[in-house]
């Protein structure tokens, strides 16, 4: 029996929306709003980057008439190339890890709650991984080293994204700290064009504090793809397994 | 006038606070439904991961081409008889023929054969009139034709593309299109990914290790430990919930 991309997406959509009114009183309605739509744009920026880069795609199958066999032929709903269900599901990953990193370390400094969460998004992922590659949910295309086929460079990327993305948030919006590195960066774009105010983190509003969040997924994902190059340059080393070439 | 726009400034704020940083006790119970949540999700991947189970046995399954889009025309030279039409979804495997000397009755439709290109007379199957001089009443042996035909799965070559034999060396073949000249096969097998999973990379060995259940026992595992992890979790909000009664 096979567990096709409908039933994939129906159960994401359906604990997607369970989890976000659950998260929703742990965290404060609008913040998990923020939260939301953060990591939407975030994973969405990042499996763009790796179906255009040739990393992994949703559609290899479809372009082979693969997805002809399903009754709605694949994904029903599509951001650009990415599916909505791939975007969700690293919500869940990514919320829940926060969670639970939060409720077990609630003295924690904010890299290591942000470790910590990494740690149990892997874990996530090593048990979601090999059934999205049995069934097709998604192919991986990089040449690199494969554990149960699954490239090791998607479990790094999965510790380094969500580190770096909670990061930004333990930083931004629960402790609304000023980042020295991004304040130049920040005076010139975000403080004068959206925000309209030089203040502190701590004295903005919310709405502000909430663009300021936004606008720091943009240095988070510059800082994950210069921390993942290097990986993925080793590990396109040691590779035991070949890129497959588009077409194919 | 000055005061009440205080008054409603001071307002608006605790309503923001209310949703921005809720009470702890909601905040328990946030957690608690979200973790929750998240357990029946780990245990609904789990399912999944179980019904997988026979797909990631085949170590070819995870780079293996997709088959072709099955045909959707009648094959020349084939016509079904007047006053007759397909059942919807209905296909004629490509190369059947009508077995000679064999005539349908009106408004009985031509049977399919899985092995289209056996010669007649083989023994396989007796069709039509052929099964009432048999002795085989005729209505059974004409709604058995007619459940034959409406059967698409007689052409399973083309509408199942999990069907495909692990080689015993535990390689991943590039398999080619069916249908596809010798010529063609060679340049696609160029094509494809110039190096194959094996050992530790693939799969199907893990799956195929303790008796065929390898992969079972694996997602068994990584399940078990996800919800230690979050039950962790639920419980330390039940301890601090019971110390702030």
């Amino acid at each position: 029996m096979k567990a096709n991309v409908i039933v994939f997406e129906a159960t994401i959509l359906v604990f997607s929306l369970a989890f976000y009114f659950g998260a929703r009183r742990a965290m404060g309605k609008s913040r998990n709003r923020a939260f939301l739509l953060g990591a939407i744009l975030f994973s969405l920026a990042m499996e763009t980057g790796a179906v255009l880069g040739g990393v992994k795609n949703f559609y290899w199958y479809s372009i082979n008439g693969y997805y002809n066999h399903y009754p709605l032929g694949g994904y029903v709903i599509w951001l650009g190339i990415v599916p909505l269900a791939a975007t969700l599901l690293w919500y869940i990953v990514a919320a829940s890890s926060y969670l639970t990193a939060t409720t077990l370390m609630p003295n924690g400094k904010w890299y290591s709650r942000s470790a910590v969460a990494g740690a149990i998004a892997v874990g996530f992922y090593m048990l979601i991984e090999p059934i999205a590659v049995t069934n097709h949910w998604w192919t991986w295309n990089v040449k690199s080293f494969y554990v149960i086929d699954v490239p090791l460079l998607a479990l790094f990327a999965v510790f380094l994204s969500v580190f770096v993305f909670l990061a930004n948030y333990y930083l931004t919006v629960a402790d609304t700290r000023d980042i020295k590195a991004l304040k130049a960066l920040e005076k010139l774009t975000i403080r004068r064009w959206s925000i309209d105010s030089q203040k502190s983190a701590r004295s903005l509003k919310w709405n502000q504090l909430q663009m300021l969040f936004w606008f720091r997924l943009v240095p988070c994902l510059v800082v994950f793809a210069v921390a993942i190059a290097p990986v993925m340059f080793l590990l396109w080393l040691v590779a035991n397994r070949g890129h497959i070439p588009p077409g194919w | 006038m000055a005061n009440k726009r205080i008054e409603l400034e001071q307002c608006k704020y605790y309503v923001n606070l209310q949703q921005e940083y809720p009470d702890r006790k909601a905040v328990r119970r946030g957690v608690m439904i979200a973790l929750i949540t998240i357990v029946v999700f780990i245990f609904g991947i789990f399912v999944l991961g179980m019904l997988s189970a026979d797909l990631a046995g085949n170590p070819a399954n995870v780079l293996e081409k997709p088959p072709e889009k099955p045909a959707e025309t009648m094959p020349e030279g084939m016509e079904l008889p007047e006053g007759m039409e397909m059942p919807e979804g209905m296909e004629m495997p490509e190369g059947m023929e009508m077995p000679e000397g064999v005539e349908m009755p009106e408004g009985v439709p031509p049977i399919p054969s899985p092995e289209g290109s056996e010669p007649p007379g083989s023994g396989s199957r007796v069709v039509g009139p052929a099964l009432c001089d048999a002795g085989a009443p005729c209505g059974a042996a004409l709604s058995g034709a007619l459940l034959a035909q409406a059967e698409p799965a007689q052409d399973p070559p083309v509408a199942e593309p999990e069907i495909t034999i692990p080689p015993q060396d535990g390689s991943v073949p590039v398999q080619p299109a069916p249908g596809a000249p010798e010529g063609e096969r060679e340049e696609e097998e160029d094509k494809g990914p110039g190096q194959q999973t094996t050992g530790i990379g693939n799969l199907g060995n893990l799956a195929n290790k303790a008796s065929g259940r390898g992969f079972q026992i694996y997602l068994l595992v990584v399940s078990i430990g996800l919800m230690v992890v979050m039950y962790l979790a639920v419980r330390r909000v039940r301890l601090e919930g019971k110390h702030h009664k």
